[in-house]
C-alpha cells in the first residue's frame, strides 16, 4: 500500500483531539518520572511549561472522558495504581471567558468596582466548576464499569438528596433557593453561568439575584466534594482534582495600561489555592512566570508558598537531564514518533534502533560536516594573515585538503598564540598539531562547533542538520517543537516523489531532513510575532539578538568566545532592572529564548543567568545549537541596546531603555520599525 | 533536467543563500504551496507530455544554460500571477454584479430607497444584452452563473466584426430596439488591439444606446485604449474588473521605481529568448522577450497563457526551451 | 446586488446610493483615527446633506515606541473634522485598548436617544470590536431605525512594513461569544488579510483541529495585494492539508455576494460557524452581518479575533479616488425598516 500523507500534518494533543483518539496517541513516557504523579495525588499543583510541553496532554488525563475511552480500549491506563483513581472537574480561563469581566463595567452601590469584578470573577469560577464537576458526574453515570472501577455510586436518589442538601448550604447566599432534585440543581447553575455569559456578551445586565448572591473563592466547590462524599456518591478517598488552565492569559507584569484585571484575577485564582482545604486539589496550568512577581491572594496580606500551599511541576525540568539519569526527551520524542508513523500505517522495530534513527540515521561527526562544507575549495576557508611564515600557511592548506576542521582550529590556535604574545612558535610544533593533541581535548571541544560556522559562512553556505540527534536536539525539550520539524521533514520527503512506505528501508537523505529542519526554523521564527503579550516585539529582539550572536562567532577568528551562542547576565544586575529581567522572563515564557542559572568563572560577576535562543531557531540564525564554554558576557546595558535596536519600549513611560548610546523617540526615524522585515 | 537534478540545484542555492534572507527558500515554500492550491488547475498541460508541474519546473529551469539565468527564472516565479478557476468565476461574479450593475442604477438613474428599486433594476437588466468580444470570456457561463435569466442569443463579436452586419445585429441582438442597454465583456485585455474594433462598431450602432465595455483583467497600454474610447464616445462607459498597473509588468527598457529584482530578470528574458523562440521561421507567431506587443506580462490564466506574457513562459521551441506553462495557441504551429 | 429572487441589497457609490435616499434626518457613528480616510465620509456627506447626530470615537492611540507620530496623526483628523464641521462634544476620546465597557456605554445611550430615523456607520477607520457590536444592536428589532447605510472609504494605499503588531490573546468580540457548548459540526470562516496577528499560533497549537476550515480570500484585486494574501495563507498553513482547508474567493468589496459565500459554508445558521475577521473591512461587515443575523441558541455563530494593541501610524495613505471622486463604498442594510442581510 502507497502511503502518500504526512503523518505529522496534525499536531499533538491539543484540548479539541477526541479522547478516542488521545488513548491511541499519548505517549505514556511523560507519567514514568515520578514526578508526574503529583499531578494525580492530592495537593495542589501548578504545572507550568512551554505551549506545547505536553502540558495539556498531562491535564488531560485528568479528564473523565479520557478515563472512559481508555477503559473501553485495549490500551493500559498510564498511571501506577498508587494514582490512578480519581475525578476531576475544571475551567479554562480564556474558552470560559472569565477574564473578560474587566472588559465591563459594573456598578454596585458604593463598592469599589475593582472588588466587585473580582467577587463575580470568583463566583462565576465557582458555578462553572460545580457545573463541569457535576458534568464529570453525569459521564460516569452511564459507564457503569467505568464507575465501579473508581467506587461511585451514581443513583437518582441519592443525587436527589445530595441536591437538596447543597441547595441549602450558606454558602451560595441563597442562589440555590428552592432547587429539590438534581435536575433542578444543574439548571440553576446552567441558568446562572448563561446569564453570566449574557452579561460578558454585552447582551444584557447582570440579575439582581446575582449580584447579592455572589459566593467565595473555593468554597461552594469544597462544599459540593463533602457533599459528594457524605452522600456515598463518591468513596471518602477517591480525590477530586480541580483544573484551572490557562492561567497564562492573566500574565502581565506591568501596571495595565488598558485597565484589564490581570493582576486581580490572579490574586483571585491563588486564594482558590491558598485555603488548602483537603477536600479538593487544584491544578492550575500556566506558562513559566504567568503567577510572576508574587502569589498574594485578594483581599488578604499574605500570599500562598510554594511546598505549603502548593507543589510546581515545570514540564520543562522534568524532560531535562538529571544528575542521576538522562534526559527523558529523546524517549519521549522516539515513542511519540513511532505512535505516528504506527498511525499512518509504518511500523518499525524498535527493539534495536530508536524509530527516529532508523528514519533519520547519525548525525554527521563534525569533521564530516566540515569536509562537506568545504566540497574541493580549502584555501577558502582561511583568513591567513600575511605576515605569517608561508611553511605555517601552507602546511594549513595542506591540512585542510584532509581534515578542514582541524585545519580551521588550526588556524584560530595559532592566533591565540599569537594575541597572547606568547613565544614565537616553530613550524615543527605547529606540524604537532597541538590542537588536536590529548591535552588540548577540551579546548578542541570548545570549539568545533564554531569551527564549523566559520568554515560555512567562509564558504558562503548554511550550516547544516540533520540526524535523529540533531532533530532532537533542535526541539529543545518541547514536544509540539518536534513534531512542527517533523511536519517539514516529512512534507519534504513526500515532495521528492517518494511514498513512506519506502521509510524504515533506508533512512532519509540529508538534504531532506537539512531542508525540513531550516524551513521549520524560518517557520517557528516568523511565528513568534504571533504570541500575545509582546509577540511582535520578541520577533525584532530575537532578529537583533541573533544577528549579533551569529556575528560575534564568525568574526572571532581566533575562537576566544566560543560559548557566545548565548549571553548571561548577572543577578545583581537583573534585579536593578525590572524591565530587561520583565522581558526576558517573557521571551522565555513564549518560547524565544531558553535559560538557566550559571556560576560564571569570573566570581566579580557572582551568580548569573544565562540565555540562549529557543533550540529551533538556531538554523535560522546559523548558530550552533549546543550550550557550551562560557556564554558572552553581558551586561544589562548590552541588553538595553538590543532592546533599543530592537524597538522595543517600556510601555510605562514611553522610552527606550536607558543606554549609555542614548535613542529617544525623538531621534528614531519613525519608519523603522514597520520596514518590512523578512 | 530532472525532478532530482533540479532539487539539488535548488538545495544548493538554498543553502547558498546565508545573508540574502531566505529569498530562494521562500520562493521554494510559496511554489510548492501553489503547487498545491493553483498551478495543478493549469489546463493546457493536462493532456500530451508536458508533465506534473514539477517535472515542468524542473525542465524549464533545465532549459537555461547558464547559472545566473537558471536563478533569475526561479525568481521570476516570486512575481508570477496565476489566475486560477475560482479567481476567474469570482471575477465575473463580481462583473455582474458590481460592473454591471452600479452601471445600470447610475445610467438608470434608479433610486435605491424607492420601494420599486429591485424591480427596476430587474428591468434594467432584462432590457441589457450581454456579449463577449471573444470565446475567451464564455458569456454562457457568465450568464449562467449570474442566473441572468432570458438571455438567449449569445453573441460573439469576433466571429461578426469581419462582415459586420448591423442590421442583424439590431434585430436579433438588439430585438429591435428592445435592448437598450449593452455589455460587451472580454477575459484578458492586453494591448487592447483585439478588442477595439468591436467596442467601436458597438458604439457607433446608435448614439442612445448605452455600451459598457467590461474587461475582466486589462493591462496598462489596454486600459489607456479603453479610457480613451470612453472619453470619445459620450455612450461608452468603461468599467474594469481588474485594472493592472504597470509595475506588474517587465518593460523592455529599465523603469524609475520599478521593482528591484526586475534588471537581472530583464537580462535573463533577453538572453534565452534565442533559445526561447527556436530556429528561424519555427515559431509563426513569433513574438520578442516581452510578448505580444512587448507587454512583458507575467500572467498565467487556468485556461491559457496569454500572448501577453513573456513567451519564456509558455512557448516550447525547437533548440530545447521548456515552458512552464505551455500556450495553446489558436494560430498554426508553423 | 440582485439575483434571482434574491433579497435586494443595494451598494454602491455614496454619490449613488444617497442620489435618490431621503434627505433628512441622518445620524452617524464613525472613528478617528491616525488615516486620512478616517474623515473622508464625514466631508464628502456634509457637501450635500447635514447629520442631526454625531458621535465619532477618538482613538487614541496606545504605548508604542511610535506613539508621538500616532498621536499627531490623530489629532490632526480630528482637527480637520471639527472644521468640517463636526461638533467637539461629539467626539468621544478612547484609549484603543480600553475595556470594551467603556465604548459601550457610549454607543449604547447613542442609539437609545437616537430619535431620528436614518444611520449611517462610517466603519472605515473603527475597530472590528466596535463595528461588530454595533451592527449587531442597531439590527435587533427594537432599535427605531427606519435607514441604515454602512460607509467604508477605500485607501489609495496601504502602509509599508507591519500594519500591526502584538496581538492580544484569541477572544471573542463583544456579544459574538457563541454556545458554551460547540456543536460536533462546527466550521471555521477565516477572512484572509495581509496581517495573521495571533493566527499562525493558533493553528500551529491545533486550536482549530477537528473543524473544516474556509479561507474566504479577496479577488479580484492587484497582484502585490493577492500575493500578501496568499502569504497570509501560507503563514497559516504552511503544509497545507487540502482535505481540511478550503479556499473560497470572494470579491473583498462586494458585501452581499460574501454574505453569500458565509452562507454557503455555514448553511445559513444550521451549522454553526466561527468566524475569524482578518480581511478586508467589506470581507468583516459580511461577517458581522451574518453573526447578527444567527446569533441565537445553540448554533449561534461566534466571532474571534487576536487584537492588534499597536498599529502602524501609516496604516493606510490617503484616500483613493476614481476621477477625482473618493471611493467610499455604501451598504444598504436596513430600508424603510426593513433589514436586507
Amino acid at each position: 500500500m502507497k502511503i502518500s500523507k504526512n503523518p505529522f500534518v496534525d499536531l499533538y494533543v491539543t484540548e479539541h483531539v477526541s479522547a478516542e483518539k488521545f488513548v491511541r496517541i499519548f505517549s505514556p513516557i511523560l507519567v514514568e518520572d515520578s514526578q508526574t504523579h503529583m499531578l494525580f495525588q492530592p495537593g495542589n499543583v501548578i504545572l507550568t511549561g512551554l505551549q506545547g510541553s505536553g502540558k495539556t496532554a498531562l491535564l488531560n488525563l485528568l479528564k473523565p472522558e479520557v478515563f472512559v475511552a481508555y477503559f473501553k480500549s485495549d490500551v493500559e491506563w498510564p498511571l501506577p495504581s498508587h494514582c490512578a483513581k480519581f475525578i476531576s472537574a475544571g475551567i479554562n480561563l480564556a474558552r470560559s471567558s472569565a477574564i473578560d469581566f474587566g472588559q465591563r463595567q459594573v456598578k454596585q452601590g458604593d463598592y469599589d468596582q475593582e472588588k466587585i469584578i473580582a467577587l463575580y470573577f470568583a463566583d462565576f469560577i465557582n458555578y462553572w466548576i460545580v457545573d463541569d464537576l457535576l458534568n464529570t458526574i453525569d459521564i460516569f453515570r452511564t459507564e457503569d464499569e467505568a464507575s465501579a472501577y473508581l467506587g461511585l455510586r451514581i443513583e437518582s436518589d441519592l443525587l436527589d438528596m445530595f441536591a437538596a442538601e447543597l441547595s441549602k448550604n450558606k454558602c451560595w447566599l441563597g442562589g440555590l433557593e428552592s432547587v429539590n432534585s438534581y435536575s433542578a440543581l444543574k439548571e440553576k447553575i446552567a441558568a446562572r453561568i448563561a446569564s453570566y455569559r449574557d452579561f460578558l456578551n454585552f447582551n444584557s445586565e447582570l440579575p439582581t439575584d446575582i449580584q447579592v448572591s455572589k459566593t467565595s473563592p473555593g468554597e461552594p466547590i469544597s462544599i459540593v466534594a463533602e457533599l459528594l462524599r457524605n452522600h456515598h456518591i463518591i468513596p471518602e478517598e477517591l480525590p477530586i482534582f480541580i483544573k484551572i488552565d490557562q492561567f497564562e492569559n492573566l500574565m502581565g507584569l506591568e501596571k495595565e495600561e488598558d485597565g484589564s484585571f490581570s493582576g486581580l484575577f490572579r490574586s483571585t485564582i491563588m486564594k482558590f489555592i491558598g485555603t488548602r482545604d483537603e477536600r479538593v486539589s487544584y491544578r492550575i496550568g500556566a506558562r513559566p512566570y504567568s503567577y510572576y512577581p508574587d502569589f498574594s491572594m485578594y483581599g488578604t496580606d499574605t500570599s500562598v508558598e510554594e511546598k505549603r500551599d502548593f507543589q510546581r511541576l515545570d514540564i520543562g525540568n522534568l524532560l531535562s537531564r538529571k544528575e542521576a539519569r538522562l534526559s527523558l526527551f529523546p524517549k519521549f520524542c522516539n515513542d511519540i514518533f513511532a505512535r505516528r508513523l504506527n498511525e499512518a500505517g509504518i511500523k518499525l522495530n524498535t527493539e534495536k534502533r530508536s524509530a527516529t534513527s532508523q528514519v533519520f540515521g547519525k548525525r554527521a561527526s563534525p569533521s564530516d560536516k566540515a569536509k562537506d562544507y568545504v566540497k574541493n575549495n580549502f584555501q577558502a576557508i582561511f583568513k591567513l594573515p600575511t605576515d605569517w611564515p608561508n611553511e605555517s600557511k601552507i602546511f594549513l592548506i595542506d591540512l585542510a585538503e584532509r581534515d578542514p576542521l582541524s585545519a580551521k582550529l588550526g588556524e584560530a590556535w595559532i592566533m591565540q598564540r599569537i594575541a597572547k604574545k606568547q613565544p614565537r612558535f616553530s613550524f615543527a610544533e605547529i606540524a604537532e598539531r597541538p590542537w588536536d593533541q590529548a591535552n588540548r581535548t577540551w579546548w578542541k571541544k570548545e570549539r568545533i562547533q564554531q569551527a564549523l560556522l566559520q568554515i560555512s559562512a567562509r564558504r558562503q553556505q548554511r550550516m547544516k542538520w540533520y540526524g535523529a540527534d540533531d532533530v532532537i536536539a533542535l526541539s529543545g525539550r518541547n514536544v509540539l517543537v518536534f513534531l512542527t520539524i517533523n511536519q517539514f521533514i516529512w512534507s519534504e520527503y513526500l515532495r521528492t516523489g517518494k511514498t513512506l512506505d519506502q521509510i524504515g528501508t533506508e533512512s532519509m537523505p540529508n538534504s531532506i531532513q537539512d531542508m525540513g529542519i531550516q524551513e521549520a526554523s524560518a517557520f517557528w521564527f516568523r511565528k513568534i510575532k504571533a504570541d500575545p503579550n509582546g509577540g511582535d516585539d520578541r520577533h525584532r529582539f530575537i532578529n537583533v539578538l541573533g544577528s549579533f550572536l551569529r556575528t560575534k562567532l564568525r568574526e572571532d577568528s581566533r575562537m576566544s568566545y566560543p560559548g557566545a551562542n548565548g549571553f548571561s547576565l548577572s543577578e545583581k544586575d537583573l534585579g536593578e532592572n525590572l524591565f530587561v529581567t520583565g522581558f526576558l522572563d517573557r521571551c522565555e515564557a513564549y518560547g524565544v529564548l531558553e535559560t538557566v542559572k550559571h556560576t560564571p568563572k569570573s566570581k566579580s560577576r557572582g551568580q548569573s543567568r544565562k540565555w540562549y535562543l529557543f533550540s529551533i531557531l538556531s538554523p535560522y540564525f546559523q548558530i550552533p545549537n549546543p550550550h557550551t564554554k562560557e556564554p558572552f558576557y553581558a551586561n544589562v546595558d548590552d541588553v538595553q541596546h538590543w532592546l533599543a535596536e530592537a524597538k522595543v519600549i517600556s510601555t510605562s513611560d514611553n522610552t527606550f531603555p536607558q543606554t549609555k548610546r542614548k535613542r529617544t523617540l525623538k531621534n528614531i526615524d519613525q519608519k523603522d520599525l514597520f520596514d518590512e522585515r523578512k | 533536467m530532472t525532478r532530482e537534478e533540479f532539487r539539488e540545484i535548488l538545495v544548493d542555492w538554498c543553502r547558498s543563500d546565508v545573508d540574502s534572507q531566505n529569498v530562494y527558500s521562500e520562493t521554494k515554500a510559496m511554489i510548492e504551496f501553489f503547487e498545491k492550491v493553483l498551478f495543478e488547475e493549469y489546463v493546457p498541460v493536462r493532456a500530451g507530455d508536458h508533465g506534473a508541474f514539477g517535472l515542468r519546473l524542473a525542465r524549464w529551469i533545465g532549459s537555461a544554460e547558464i547559472e545566473n539565468d537558471r536563478r533569475n527564472l526561479f525568481l521570476l516565479l516570486r512575481y508570477l500571477f496565476f489566475l486560477g478557476p475560482e479567481d476567474m468565476k469570482s471575477a465575473h461574479l463580481t462583473a455582474y454584479s458590481k460592473n454591471v450593475l452600479s452601471w445600470l442604477i447610475e445610467i438608470g438613474s434608479i433610486p435605491l430607497f424607492s420601494p420599486t428599486a429591485m424591480n427596476d433594476l430587474r428591468q434594467l437588466v432584462a432590457d441589457t444584452a450581454f456579449t463577449e468580444i471573444t470565446d475567451s470570456f464564455d458569456v454562457s457561463t457568465f450568464v449562467r452563473i449570474n442566473n441572468i435569466h432570458g438571455e438567449r442569443i449569445r453573441f460573439n463579436w469576433a466571429q461578426h466584426i469581419d462582415n459586420w452586419d448591423g442590421n442583424y445585429f439590431r434585430e436579433t441582438v438588439l430585438q429591435n430596439g428592445r435592448k437598450r442597454y449593452l455589455a460587451l465583456f472580454e477575459d484578458f485585455v492586453g494591448s487592447g488591439s483585439q478588442v477595439e474594433d468591436a467596442i467601436r462598431v458597438a458604439c457607433e450602432i446608435d448614439q442612445n444606446l448605452h455600451v459598457l465595455f467590461c474587461p475582466i483583467i486589462i493591462c496598462p497600454r489596454g486600459a489607456v485604449m479603453a479610457k480613451g474610447l470612453a472619453n470619445h464616445y459620450a455612450n461608452l462607459t468603461y468599467s474594469p474588473v481588474l485594472e493592472l498597473t504597470d509595475e506588474h509588468f517587465i518593460s523592455r527598457r529599465r523603469q524609475p521605481n520599478e521593482n528591484a529584482d526586475f534588471q537581472e530578470i530583464r537580462e535573463t528574458l533577453i538572453n534565452v529568448h534565442t533559445k526561447v523562440a527556436g530556429s528561424h521561421g519555427s515559431w509563426a507567431q513569433w513574438r520578442g522577450p516581452f510578448g505580444y506587443r512587448d507587454t512583458g506580462a507575467l500572467i498565467v490564466k487556468f485556461d491559457n497563457c496569454p500572448d501577453n506574457s513573456v513567451p519564456a513562459l509558455h512557448h516550447r521551441s525547437d533548440l530545447g526551451w521548456n515552458p512552464l506553462f505551455y500556450r495553446a495557441s489558436r494560430e498554426p504551429l508553423t | 446586488m440582485i439575483r434571482d429572487d434574491a433579497t435586494f441589497r443595494p451598494w454602491g457609490s455614496l454619490s449613488a446610493v444617497f442620489s435618490n435616499a431621503p434627505r433628512d434626518n441622518w445620524s452617524c457613528i464613525g472613528a478617528i483615527s491616525t488615516e486620512e480616510r478616517s474623515t473622508a465620509l464625514f466631508e464628502k456627506f456634509c457637501e450635500d446633506y447635514q447629520f442631526e447626530r454625531t458621535m465619532f470615537f477618538k482613538l487614541v492611540p496606545s504605548h508604542s515606541w511610535h506613539v508621538n507620530q500616532a498621536t499627531e496623526l490623530t489629532n490632526r483628523n480630528c482637527d480637520k473634522i471639527i472644521d468640517l464641521g463636526l461638533e467637539e462634544e461629539d467626539i468621544l476620546p478612547h484609549n484603543l485598548d480600553a475595556p470594551f465597557g467603556d465604548y459601550s456605554v457610549g454607543i449604547d445611550r447613542f442609539l437609545e436617544e437616537l430619535e431620528f430615523d436614518n444611520l449611517i456607520v462610517d466603519i472605515t477607520a473603527m475597530p472590528k470590536r466596535l463595528f461588530f457590536y454595533i451592527i449587531k444592536k442597531i439590527l435587533l428589532p427594537e432599535t427605531r431605525i427606519s435607514n441604515i447605510v454602512v460607509t467604508y472609504t477605500e485607501p489609495r494605499d496601504y502602509g509599508v512594513g507591519a500594519l500591526a503588531e502584538n496581538p492580544r490573546a484569541w477572544a471573542a468580540l463583544p456579544s459574538f461569544l457563541g454556545p458554551r457548548r460547540v456543536p460536533a459540526e462546527n466550521k471555521i470562516v477565516i477572512g484572509i488579510g495581509y496581517e495573521p496577528l495571533g493566527l499562525p499560533e493558533l493553528v500551529s497549537t491545533g486550536e482549530f483541529e477537528g473543524s473544516q476550515i474556509s479561507l474566504l480570500f479577496p479577488f479580484p484585486s492587484q497582484p502585490d495585494r493577492v500575493a500578501k494574501n496568499w502569504k497570509f495563507a501560507r503563514d497559516l498553513f504552511p503544509n497545507i492539508d487540502t482535505d481540511v482547508v478550503s479556499i473560497s474567493r470572494v470579491d473583498g468589496t462586494n458585501v452581499p455576494e460574501i454574505f453569500d459565500a458565509i452562507g454557503r459554508v455555514g448553511d445559513y445558521g444550521d451549522i454553526q460557524l466561527m468566524l475569524a475577521p482578518f480581511g478586508p473591512k467589506p470581507v468583516s461587515l459580511a461577517m458581522a452581518l451574518y453573526a447578527s443575523k444567527y446569533s441565537n441558541g445553540d448554533l449561534s455563530t461566534s466571532v474571534f479575533y487576536t487584537q492588534p494593541t499597536v498599529y502602524n501610524p501609516n496604516y493606510s495613505l490617503g484616500v483613493k479616488e476614481i476621477d477625482g471622486v473618493p471611493v467610499i463604498n455604501s451598504y444598504c442594510i436596513r430600508m424603510n425598516g426593513v433589514n436586507n442581510y
